[in-house]
């Protein structure tokens, strides 16, 4: 009995520690990679393709972040004896508006996109009305094909309302390819709000636009915020459609990036270094909405 | 004015009949139970009567005037949801107030009827909290607090008490019935609780598949249902329905002689209906009565009263006795009861409508 009591918290404690070092191992393997990133971004040129690769940073420098974001040029700072890729001026490598556009892409488009869809959402989770069903469906619809294939079309259309290289063209297209992520899932946020609510307001005397403001949306704060990053996030990634729609004038991070990837080579830490600062406006707004995130998904109104 | 009067409501969904032609005329001031199984169609009746469904055909008057093309809000109903539906992220002061603020009330005005009303209901000291931090009882409440606030012409119940634990159902009852002796608002209430039904109702209305079986007060229904449906929908424990034979002056079941009540028919086929405990154990073998053998099954001591299963052929009968002669009955033990004469319904074999006149 003694030894029973005496080996069990030993027995529990060493369980704990195993659970706890296999977590802390998934966790450190999907870091990595992002680590490594960050420190290519602190590296000088000729650290960055170490054989044997160093896990440390040798000598931490920030030129990489001085030429991306402040446009100093990478000849000024004298480090060219890396023999790597030679810019001739500094406005090539100068990525900081690329930051800027993205932004401002980003969050203007999950404003449109979160406007329209809430309304959208809650006509379609609250009100019948005839093809409702193939209603949901044609909006999903949208996102069964490859963006390459809408892509090119997009192309077109754009190009004849003359919003190639515009900010509203990238706004809207953005604003386009969420909405129907943001429609589904808003619904079910909507959904999950007892449909006895609306009524019950309405025996009480109010509108549909009442029910929506005061009821709707105040309970529903977690499922805008959680709307609201996947649209940003998705917004802050996209590629392909600022690639094909934009040129000189409108750049995004992601586009901007790939503009380090020449035919006479890749500049690696100017990317690293780009990339690595694009995480952070991401990293903040997610942080804003965090605190939506978990709460509002409590509705006390229930048995 | 706030009677409540259907005429020929009609409502069906993707081609299922859910009402079929019901017409109804709920009298000011009365408590009206509408009684069915789930499926009936007894809350798409009310629904429609608040407005938040539309009916396909027929027409609802509610105080005289005809409301079919009046929104929920215009229709001066208040109702009372299963789920309760409070405003979650409202105090209870919040949700009392809503519907008077929408109307733009003056606050003091607000404010004075949120207090008279959570007075009787006993909310006062509940004032900040918010629906999630109140138990099931006191949801019920505010919900009914909502209801109240406004002093509508009609009070719409849509199984208010479904989600209380049995103690608090019958409390919460007696404070329904006596809110509405004191306030006497029409009333529809809707459940498939034939006790509601019973203790709470002026009058009861049965429903089966989108049809009115009976109309009646607590009494009618329970002592002379209109058809074998109604008499074994209302009633614990169920109404006995055996199949016999009449003959002259008895009904026989299974070659055993029951009584029959005054002005019965004398011939043919026939359902006799019996409630279990309108059977009771025969004291000595007197002719008059008839007493009728039959063998145990089995017996389910109730506290009070012994609920005895019974074999007579055939059929199965259940009786109600008290407790003293029900607990010398064993399974196997063959024993004589005698019917109630009084208090026997006869039913058609083949419509299953009531056929004693009384």
């Amino acid at each position: 009995m003694a030894t029973a009591q005496k080996t069990r918290p030993t027995w529990r404690a060493w369980q704990l520690s195993v659970r706890a070092a296999a977590a802390w191992a998934v966790v450190a393997v999907f870091m990595f990679p992002l680590y490594w990133w960050i420190s290519v971004s602190l590296r000088h040129d000729q650290d960055i393709f170490n054989k044997p690769p160093k896990l440390f940073t040798p000598e931490v420098t920030l030129k990489s972040y001085k030429v991306v974001l402040l446009g100093i040029s990478p000849s000024s700072t004298s480090i060219e004896k890396s023999g790597a890729v030679h810019w001739g001026e500094s406005s090539a490598t100068f990525a900081l508006p690329s930051l800027l556009d993205s932004v401002y892409i980003g969050v203007a488009s999950t404003l449109i996109t979160l406007a329209v869809s809430l309304l959208a959402a809650y006509a379609l989770s609250r009100m019948r009305f005839a093809g409702h069903h193939h209603f949901i469906f044609w909006v999903l619809s949208t996102r069964m094909l490859p963006p390459v294939a809408v892509a090119l079309p997009m192309f077109f259309l754009f190009r004849e309302f003359g919003l190639i290289d515009t900010y509203t063209g990238a706004i809207l297209i953005h604003a386009l390819m969420n909405f129907p992520l943001a429609v589904l899932l808003l619904k079910s946020f909507i959904d999950d709000i007892p449909r006895e609510i609306d009524e019950a307001a309405m025996l009480d005397g109010a509108s549909r636009i009442t029910v929506f403001t005061r009821l709707i949306l105040p309970s529903m704060r977690g499922g805008i915020a959680a709307a609201a990053v996947l649209c940003f996030v998705f917004s802050w990634t996209e590629f392909l459609f600022i690639l094909s729609l934009t040129q000189a004038g409108v750049n995004t991070v992601p586009v901007a990036a790939s503009t380090f990837v020449t035919s006479t080579g890749t500049a690696w830490g100017y990317m690293a270094a780009l990339t690595c600062a694009a995480v952070l406006p991401a990293f903040i707004f997610i942080v804003l909405v965090q605190k939506h995130l978990v709460r509002g998904l409590t509705l006390g109104s229930l048995k | 004015m706030s009677q409540v009067i259907c005429r020929d409501i009609s409502k069906s969904y993707a081609h299922v009949g859910v009402l079929n032609r019901v017409n109804l005329e709920v009298h000011e001031g009365e408590f009206l139970v509408m009684l069915g199984p789930s499926g009936c169609g007894k809350s798409t009746l009310l629904r429609i009567i608040a407005g938040l469904e539309r009916q396909d055909g027929g027409s609802i008057r509610i105080g005289g005037r005809p409301v079919d093309d009046m929104h929920p809000r215009e229709r001066d109903v208040a109702m009372v949801f299963q789920n309760y539906a409070l405003y979650p992220l409202m105090s209870v002061y919040e949700n009392l107030a809503f519907s008077l603020k929408i109307r733009k009330l003056p606050a003091a005005n607000i404010d004075r009827r949120v207090r008279e009303v959570a007075g009787i209901l006993g909310l006062e000291q509940h004032f900040n909290h918010r629906p999630a931090q109140l138990s099931g009882g006191q949801r019920q409440r505010v919900a009914m607090g909502r209801a109240m606030v406004r002093n509508p012409r009609v009070f719409l119940f849509d199984e208010p008490l479904s989600n209380l634990d049995a103690r608090l159902r019958s409390k919460v009852r007696g404070e329904i019935k006596s809110l509405h002796l004191a306030l006497s608002t029409t009333t529809i209430y809707v459940t498939h609780d034939q006790i509601e039904a019973l203790t709470m109702g002026d009058r009861i209305m049965v429903m089966k598949n989108g049809g009115i079986e009976q109309i009646g007060t607590p009494d009618e229904v329970y002592l002379s249902p209109a058809n074998r449906y109604v008499a074994t929908f209302i009633g614990s424990p169920e109404i006995n329905i055996l199949a016999g034979v009449v003959d002259g002056d008895g009904c026989v079941i299974d070659g055993r002689k029951f009584p029959l009540p005054a002005g019965a028919p004398t011939a043919g086929k026939a359902l006799y209906g019996v409630r279990p405990h309108d059977l009771m154990l025969a004291a000595g073998a007197g002719e008059e009565s008839m007493p009728v053998a039959a063998t145990v099954e089995f017996t389910e001591p109730t506290g009070g009263a012994v609920i005895v299963h019974a074999a007579l052929g055939e059929q199965k009968i259940v009786l109600q006795i008290s407790h003293d002669d029900g607990r010398a009955l064993a399974p196997g033990d063959t024993f004589r009861f005698t019917v109630n004469p009084r208090k026997i319904h006869l039913f058609d074999p083949h419509t299953e409508r009531r056929i004693t006149a009384e």
